[in-house]
């Protein structure tokens, strides 16, 4: 099947083709609410109907088609099946303008991206960022069916490790410079969400993940590098929250994405900081959805940047240090977009002392963006794409 | 924020084809879809001006046929229904290829809460944030439970092995 996504608008189209509704059921509907719109002519408001019928459909063409072209052209790069090897040092920018995983890759110094399924294409495969160009592989493809996932740097062991969501299983995957290897372990986390978000804390000699804002709340999962450990904890955040490793506190720091508030990590429970005045709360559509978040570990300040209300994409940049937030007013932000839900977010490069965007998505169009843009501490400025 | 709203054919009109294909997808009955719609239309434009966020109607709209939806299905006049007074949701209509038929006859094997989030997603081109609304999910929750209906699908069709090709 050539693209499932297609066939499944087909099949849907013609089920309901198949069972139209009545040609009058919204006038009926309208007169049983006790406001029917005016009266029409019984003789033409068939042809009526089949008229609006045809600009629906055509219209719906249209914008399939544009769609579709849209989508094509955010999405060029290598064509992957699952367990094949990606082309190898490849230099366009990363498919498709997502980062399902984002973070530092102690072991190779460089960053890296892993991607996963997205609108039915499996892409799976690894990206890295040096000297201004990404560079696709050479790792071969990893967790079949891959829908997210974390990728911490464990400096003590000098190893990436991603904790993979792979459709509800979650799946251990350890990068040692020369390959990527699944690690069977005695326990094995909850199935988590894509809101999943972790990081490595040297004081902890552990991984710590946590999909927060699940109901009933879960446990925090710490990995030490043999085995998989569930800490229940009291407390945590209510909603889906970032987790960062702060240097300045040595804990784990998570940022709710619901109150802003910032949640410290001490190994056994979560503890929640006062915040004071103005948050990045948006009062519009849904609220700030998908904002990207990342930790400034130089200034040891959260950044905060853009998100979607459900209508309007955002380019705000905000800064806060676990106490209170300040809007920033840079010069060139990055256009108005927001972060997959649940997936990449900002990552801190060590190598270049900054924080680096990669990608996202522009609202409801759902178009992907492929640039990569760094934040200094002051200012936004693009350095690829 | 728009002023109050003006007709019923101007607000909630333009959401009665997509209202009507949601309770469709969950009912298989085109008359008891007509009605779970017409119900709703009317909670619905009782409800209008509590609602604060107008950018939400269409999701909200849909949450409130839904929500119809199942309260027919828990009716005690669906749980006596026989099932051949149910018709085929793939029956009649124009020809379809052999991989068509397949894919359909996999969709029908879904059950309404697992064929509602595809329908949105992929047919309304409803955003995860907007699936959400209407079924009464947070974002996360409603993009898992796109994936997973999809997994369920693919199961089904048995397409593990080619769906990269897509």
């Amino acid at each position: 099947m050539a693209d499932l996504q297609d066939e499944l608008r087909r099949a849907f189209r013609r089920r309901l083709s198949d069972h139209p509704a009545s040609p009058d059921l919204r006038t009926r509907v309208a007169a049983a609410v006790g406001e029917a719109p005016p009266r029409r002519s019984p003789g033409w408001l068939p042809a009526v109907a089949v008229m609006a019928g045809l600009l629906i459909v055509a219209g719906l063409t249209v914008y399939l088609m544009q769609y579709r072209l849209m989508t094509k052209s955010q999405t060029a790069g290598p064509t992957i099946t699952p367990g094949s090897s990606p082309t190898s040092s490849a230099t366009t920018p990363a498919p498709a303008g997502f980062a399902d995983t984002f973070a530092w890759d102690g072991v190779t110094k460089r960053m890296m991206i892993v991607t996963a399924v997205h609108d039915f294409k499996f892409f799976g495969d690894t990206w890295t960022f040096s000297g201004g160009t990404w560079v696709s592989g050479p790792t071969p493809a990893l967790a079949r069916n891959l829908t997210g996932g974390v990728l911490t740097y464990d400096s003590r062991r000098n190893r990436e490790v991603l904790a993979a969501v792979s459709y509800g299983a979650m799946e251990t995957w350890e990068w040692d410079g020369h390959q990527w290897l699944l690690r069977s372990t005695a326990h094995v986390p909850d199935p988590h969400s894509q809101n999943t978000s972790g990081a490595y804390s040297p004081e902890l000699r552990a991984t710590v993940i946590l999909d927060a804002g699940t109901m009933p709340p879960g446990a925090t999962w710490l990995y030490d590098g043999s085995d998989w450990r569930a800490v229940s904890t009291v407390h945590q955040p209510d909603a889906p929250a970032h987790l960062e490793y702060d240097q300045t506190r040595h804990s784990i720091v998570a940022l709710s994405l619901k109150d802003y508030r910032t949640w410290v990590f001490d190994g056994r429970d979560w503890t929640a900081l006062t915040l004071d005045g103005p948050a990045p709360t948006v009062s519009t559509g849904m609220g700030r959805q998908a904002p990207w978040v990342g930790l400034d570990q130089a200034r040891d300040r959260w950044i905060l940047f853009g998100g979607f209300d459900g209508l309007s994409t955002f380019s705000d940049t905000w800064t806060g240090d676990g106490g209170s937030w300040t809007q920033l007013n840079p010069e060139t932000p990055p256009t108005s977009r927001n972060s997959v839900p649940g997936l990449a977010n900002l990552a801190w490069d060590p190598a270049g002392h900054r924080l680096l965007l990669f990608g996202g998505q522009v609202g409801q169009t759902r178009a992907f963006l492929g640039d990569t843009w760094a934040w200094n501490g002051t200012t936004w400025s693009k350095i690829e794409g | 924020m728009r002023a109050a709203p003006e007709s019923f054919d101007e607000v909630l009109g333009p959401l009665i084809g997509r209202g009507y294909a949601l309770a469709f997808t969950m009912l298989n009955d085109r008359a008891a879809a007509e009605d779970a719609v017409q119900e709703a239309s009317i909670k619905a434009w009782r409800k209008l001006p509590g609602l604060r966020d107008r950018a939400a109607l269409m999701p909200w709209f849909l949450s409130i046929v839904a929500n119809e939806c199942r309260s027919v299905r828990r009716g005690r006049w669906w749980s006596v229904l026989k099932s051949p007074d149910i018709v085929s949701a793939w029956s009649g209509g124009e020809p379809r290829s052999a991989e068509g038929l397949d894919l359909e006859r996999a969709i029908d094997r879904l059950g309404p809460e697992e064929r509602v989030p595809l329908l949105l997603h992929f047919y309304l081109d409803m955003t995860f944030e907007q699936v959400g609304i209407a079924l009464d999910l947070s974002m996360t929750a409603a993009r898992s439970r796109v994936y997973r209906s999809l997994d369920r699908l693919r199961v089904s069709l048995d397409l593990t092995g080619t769906v990269a090709n897509g």
